[in-house]
Parts: structure tokens; C-alpha cells; sequence
């Protein structure tokens, strides 16, 4: 009996496969994973949305939406953050944070998260 | 099927690299359907909607019975006769987020040998694994609300026809509920007449969004005539943006969240109160697209009411709520962020006999099947039940 749980590491492309925003899914573990770059770093998660089970790697990055409000609690408008970036499931728009795969709208649900890294000009995914 | 077809692993479909297939856009209902399976259930979705009619309005409207309207319409007057404020369903798309709206012209239909509506409805029902399908307009479900009630009729005639002789003859599989233009009583008992015994038609469709009340004395034929035929009579939910009161909400979800519910509330109310079921003991009602959490909520205040002032609703020999647990409704948009709280409403509304399931594919916020099958408190003969034979019932599919 293994003590111990084995983490396969997956070959997801090279690094220029990533280029202008394409993205890669390949199979961790019998698990659908798609894996994206965004500002030189690589980031992976289960291809199955928390919600109805959507390909939420299919969805848009989109800055989170953020209300501008002044010192008196008044709405002047809404803005997109340059910061906090969301992927959006493109079933029913559920949003998730990039960085963690935490869901914008409920923080006690988030998406299965893998570990990607690029090493010499590839990229890996761990399960 | 779906998941083990091949498609290029390293592109998506986005629409924007790989085009645009619902086939895949549904790789994960598919694999779903596999995993619980639904090839060995029967699935009847009793509310879905067509990709886009508006898209067919051309070949719609040379349906129009009176020919000077049919040329206005023709010739792009009135903006083809919808009212001034009709918002189209792009609307929906979440400013892009949800990509079926965004990428709907990019699919392509070659099946010459039916409909491209129909081949729509039969991809998306392979892919989640739905064995009928009941289909209803999206854009004219604002019809209701036509100022001019003479228009909301033709137009109602246009599209029954078109959908009745056009679309339903190439499957089987796919049916629709009769348009009924609620705002000209004596027209619906025509469209009951003229459509009632098509092949594709499982009953007849009010669009919830419209103020005529259902108690009107001139609504008792159609009543009579639909109870005569077996077949339901729906309310098909839809909201209304320019209602007085949702002038005030600045938020999309926030009108959709209360429009949807806001009708059927006030029609069941008055269904009810005015003892539509007593007088007819055999018409059967079915609530569509207000999801559930509204009925218990309703079943309570309309209780708590009537115990108090009984001698405003002479004719009713049981509790409001009695007779809305002897309707039917729909299942979707499921409310089920909480299971306790829907485990109570099942109860309550006896849903293994009066619940059916509903999709609303293509709409942004579909239902699958997954959301009644995955439930831990129903046993596997209520989910068969809600799934599709509670339909199958209904609908006289086995007709
Ligand atoms: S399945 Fe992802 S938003 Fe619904």
C-alpha cells in the first residue's frame, strides 16, 4: 500500500503554445484540466465549474467589477480592477479568481486547482 | 458521444478560434448524462426555447392573416410590429460572458432535412440527453405586453403556423404549447381550435407578462375548451423592464430575479381566489420558468389569508394551498443553493407527482438534468417521476 499520494506531472505544451491568450487542456488523473498564461505566469484548474458542472476554462478573463463610491457611500459608477482577475464560466457566468480559484460570489466554493510551471520553455501541470 | 470526438485538444470552443458547436459548448452534460446514465431514463424537458426566432421573422410573418399588417410588417414599419422598448434576448448574455448569446450566428446548421430550429433542439437534447423537448419563443414571450391586442393576435397566428407547419413536422421528439394571445379571449378559442390536435402541440401557453386578469367572465370558454381537450394550460414566466414599478431597479438580475415570479403570483393569486379550479375540475395548470421557492411562500400568505376572509372567496372548499399542490410546474430556474430549503419545498408541493423538469436551453440560466438526478433526499423513482414521466403523463406523449 503506498503511504503516500504519487503527483503526476502532465506536459501541457511549450510556452509559446500560450501566446495570445491560447489555452491548453490535458488530463491530470482522468481529470479535464485547462491551463493558461497571464502575465508570464501559468495557472491550472479542473475544467468543471462548481455550479452545474460548466468548461469554465472556455469562459473570459475579466477584471473583477468593482463600485466607486465616494466618501459619503454615494455610487459614481463601476470600474474593472487591473488586479483581482476573474475567469467566467460561460454556462450561467459564474466568476472565480485566477489567482486561486476562489468563487467571486462565495468564498466557501472554489475551483480544483493544479499546479502549473513553465521549465525550460515548457510548461507542467502537477496533479 | 461528445467527449471522445475529435476536436483539436489544444484550441477551445470559444467561438473564437475553434467556431462555435453547442455540441461541445455541452461536452460536460454530455459526460454528465454518461455518468448517471440518462441513456436509460426518459427525459422530457418541458421547457426549452428556439436559438432565436427572430432570426425566422421573414418567414414568420408571411403567416399574418390581415394582409395590410402582413405588408407593414414587410416592409420594416413599427419596427416589424414589435413595440416600441422590446429589448432583444442578446441582452442576456452577461455583456458577453456567457457565450452562446455572443457566438449564436457562428454555428452551423447543415441538415437539410429539417429545420435549422429543430436541428438546434435535436443537437443540444443529444448532448444532455433529453428525449422530448417542448419548445417556446424567446423574443415574442414579450408579446403579451403589445399595446395593440389586434397585433399580439396576428402575430401569435404568424408564428403558430409557422412553428406548427415548418418546424415541428421534421421530429417527433420536439413539441410545442399553443401561443394563446390572452388580450383577445375570443381569438385563444380559435387558436384552441385550429392548433389543439396538431401532432406537435402537448397544450396551450399564456406569457405570464400581461394584465388582462384570468378571472375575466370571457375567458370561461377557453377554459371550457381547453379542459375539453386533456391538455395543460401553462404560464409561461417572462419579466416586463418598463412595469411601473421595476422603472426603479437599475440591475438585470434584480428585474429578472422578481419579473419572473412577479406575473405568475398574481395570476395563480387570482386563479385561485376566483375558484377557476373548482369551476373547472379537469383543467390542468402548469406554472413555468418562476422556478419553486414562490410556492410555498405563496401557499403560506394565501392560507394565512383566506382562513381570515373565507366569505371573499366563496367558491373554494379547501385551502388555497390544496389546490396548488393538485397544479404542475417547473422545475427550472431551481433554486438550490440551500437543500434543506428545497427539500421542503418538494415536500410541499409534492413534487414526485407535480414537478417536471425543465431546461430553458439555450437561456442563460439552463437547467440540466443533473440538478434533479443529484438530489440526496429524492429516491431514484421521484427523479424518474420529475425527470420526464410526470411529462410523459401530462403531455400525453405515449398519445
Ligand atoms: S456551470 Fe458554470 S456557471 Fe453554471
Amino acid at each position: 500500500m503506498p503511504t503516500e499520494s504519487m503527483s503526476t506531472e502532465v506536459y501541457a505544451g511549450r510556452v509559446t503554445d500560450f501566446e495570445d491568450g491560447r489555452r491548453a487542456l490535458v488530463n491530470v488523473d482522468g481529470r479535464e484540466v485547462f491551463v493558461f498564461e497571464r502575465d508570464g505566469r501559468f495557472f491550472a484548474f479542473e475544467n468543471v465549474c462548481r455550479h452545474m458542472g460548466g468548461p469554465v476554462g472556455e469562459g473570459m478573463l475579466i477584471g473583477k467589477v468593482e463600485a466607486i463610491l465616494d466618501d459619503e457611500g454615494r455610487h459614481l459608477g463601476d470600474r474593472f480592477s487591473t488586479t483581482d482577475i476573474h475567469i467566467v464560466c460561460p454556462w450561467h457566468g459564474w466568476e472565480y479568481e485566477i489567482e486561486t480559484g476562489i468563487c467571486a460570489a462565495d468564498r466557501r466554493i472554489r475551483l480544483r486547482r493544479f499546479e502549473a510551471t513553465a521549465r525550460g520553455g515548457e510548461v507542467y501541470v502537477r496533479g | 458521444m461528445a467527449i471522445t470526438d475529435p476536436v483539436e485538444p489544444r484550441l477551445f470552443n470559444t467561438g473564437q478560434r475553434a467556431g462555435y458547436d453547442t455540441k461541445f459548448h455541452l461536452a460536460n452534460a454530455t459526460r454528465q448524462a454518461q455518468e448517471r446514465g440518462f441513456e436509460d431514463v426518459l427525459i422530457v424537458d418541458a421547457d426549452a426555447h428556439h436559438l432565436n426566432e427572430m432570426t425566422h421573422y421573414g418567414d414568420i410573418i408571411k403567416y399574418i392573416p390581415d394582409e395590410v399588417l402582413r405588408n407593414e410588417a414587410r416592409m420594416g414599419e413599427r419596427s416589424g410590429l414589435m413595440y416600441p422598448g422590446f429589448r432583444s434576448p442578446q441582452r442576456h448574455s452577461l455583456s458577453g460572458r456567457i457565450l452562446r448569446y455572443r457566438n449564436e450566428d457562428l454555428e452551423k446548421f447543415e441538415d437539410k432535412t429539417v429545420h435549422p430550429e429543430v436541428e438546434f433542439s435535436l443537437r443540444e437534447m443529444k448532448a444532455i440527453g433529453i428525449d422530448y423537448q417542448v419548445v417556446f419563443p424567446t423574443a415574442l414571450l414579450a408579446l403579451g405586453m403589445h399595446p395593440d391586442p389586434f397585433i399580439e393576435t396576428q402575430l401569435a397566428w404568424a408564428y403558430c403556423r409557422w412553428l406548427t407547419e415548418e418546424v415541428l413536422p421534421g421530429s417527433p421528439w420536439v413539441k410545442t404549447m399553443v401561443y394563446l394571445p390572452m388580450n383577445q379571449p375570443e381569438a385563444c378559442v380559435r387558436f384552441v381550435e385550429q392548433f389543439g390536435d396538431n401532432p406537435g402541440v402537448v397544450g396551450f401557453m399564456v406569457t405570464s407578462a400581461r394584465y388582462k386578469p384570468v378571472h375575466a367572465n370571457d375567458y370561461m370558454p377557453l377554459y371550457r375548451a381547453i379542459e375539453e381537450t386533456g391538455l395543460p394550460l401553462s404560464f409561461h414566466a417572462i419579466y416586463h423592464q418598463q412595469e411601473r414599478m421595476f422603472e426603479g431597479m437599475n440591475k438585470f438580475l434584480s428585474v429578472h430575479a422578481l419579473g419572473f415570479i412577479f406575473y405568475n403570483l398574481v395570476h395563480m393569486t387570482n386563479m385561485v381566489m376566483n375558484g377557476i379550479p373548482e369551476r373547472f375540475p379537469k383543467l390542468k395548470l402548469l406554472w413555468i420558468e418562476s422556478g419553486l421557492a414562490w410556492i410555498p411562500f405563496l401557499m403560506q400568505r394565501l392560507d394565512n389569508e383566506y382562513l381570515m376572509r373565507s366569505s371573499e372567496a366563496p367558491l373554494l372548499r379547501k385551502l388555497p394551498s390544496d389546490y396548488m399542490r393538485e397544479m404542475f410546474y417547473t422545475t427550472q430556474p431551481i433554486e438550490n443553493h440551500d437543500y434543506g430549503l428545497l427539500e421542503t419545498t418538494l415536500r410541499t408541493i409534492n413534487a414526485e407527482t407535480q414537478l417536471l423538469f425543465s431546461s430553458d436551453y439555450p437561456h442563460w440560466d439552463f437547467n440540466l438534468p443533473s440538478t434533479i438526478w443529484d438530489l440526496p433526499f429524492l429516491t431514484e423513482a421521484a427523479k424518474r417521476r420529475i425527470l420526464g414521466e410526470n411529462a410523459r403523463d401530462l403531455f400525453r406523449l405515449d398519445r
